[in-house]
């Protein structure tokens, strides 16, 4: 079923390419760089729930890769690369331990997903003094994370059954 | 989808580690005396925090105009497409920083030369 499995990973790393235009267009920040609802996780979150770690994988990078490609430049795909690999290893890991719902493995995935960017953005810039922005990672993390983790766990629950297969 | 137990310590643990963090960097914050200003790591100027002066730096990928006013400093204007750095506002205690990743500037607050302790043997 190789052409369902190239279908289906096709139009999830489009739907969460769409998120993060849509992010894009709506100038949604707190000052701080990097901060965002991070909406692109709701797919990934849906695909590591329904589809394995793999297909989450995939999906991440190739969106990783589509919207540098598109709309960035080589700082903008090397953070965003770092918040999708740290936070996708980081749900991996919490998912594994089967003892938090899917808002907790998103909340956890949210932190880290801006923990990766602010300390790939203080390698950058050789400044330490970055980590004066942790308070607002955390809470921003666990705001953004809860909420895409309720939208994930929902479509988790409605389209589910429709995908789940090990592909 | 229940809500579970872990989940609870998970968010309650991160919320307190943040406000333990902010709490630590509040209780330890002196007064700044100089806006240092980076660009990609090396410091190109430093501003005593108590004139008044605006200045223009170019950083990587363009400008950025530093205003200090006596006792704060904050970006008026900026030529990236974010204005984040813009957005930060005023900063004046000591490790407050304003960043601008296109341009690779980081303009971060330093106390005088007293750390906390007084002597090392």
């Amino acid at each position: 079923m190789k052409i369902y499995r190239t279908a289906l990973y096709g139009m999830l790393v489009a739907l969460a390419a769409i998120m993060s235009y849509v992010e894009l267009l709506i100038p949604f920040s707190v000052g701080i760089p990097g901060v965002k609802p991070g909406l692109a996780n709701i797919v990934i979150v849906f695909a590591l729930y329904c589809m394995g770690t793999r297909a989450a994988g995939v999906i991440s990078l190739v969106r990783v890769m589509l919207i540098a490609a598109t709309f960035g430049n080589a700082f903008s795909f090397i953070y965003s690369l770092a918040g999708a690999m740290l936070s996708l290893a980081v749900m991996v890991l919490m998912k594994r331990t089967g003892k938090f719902s899917i808002s907790g493995v998103s909340v956890a995935g949210g932190v880290s997903h801006n923990l990766a960017q602010i300390l790939v953005a203080a390698a950058v810039m050789k400044t330490g003094g970055l980590m004066y922005y942790f308070p607002v990672i955390c809470i921003s993390g666990i705001a953004a994370g809860a909420s895409i983790g309720l939208l994930a766990a929902l479509l988790t629950k409605r389209l589910g059954r429709f995908v789940r297969q090990r592909v | 989808m229940k809500i579970r137990r872990n989940d609870i310590i998970l968010i309650f643990g991160l919320l307190a580690l943040a406000g333990i963090i902010w709490t630590a960097m509040q209780m330890t914050r002196q007064a700044g005396a100089y806006a240092v200003v980076k660009v990609s790591g090396t410091e190109v100027a430093r501003y005593p925090l108590n004139e008044k002066l605006t200045v223009r730096i170019d950083g990587a990928a363009g400008y950025n105009i530093l205003v200090i006013d006596g006792e704060s400093a904050c970006v008026s204007e900026a030529s990236c497409p974010d204005k984040l750095c813009v957005r930060q506002g005023k900063i004046r205690y000591g490790g407050e920083t304003i960043v601008c990743l296109p341009n690779k500037l980081v303009v971060e607050i330093v106390g005088n030369e007293k750390s906390g302790v007084d002597a090392v043997s």
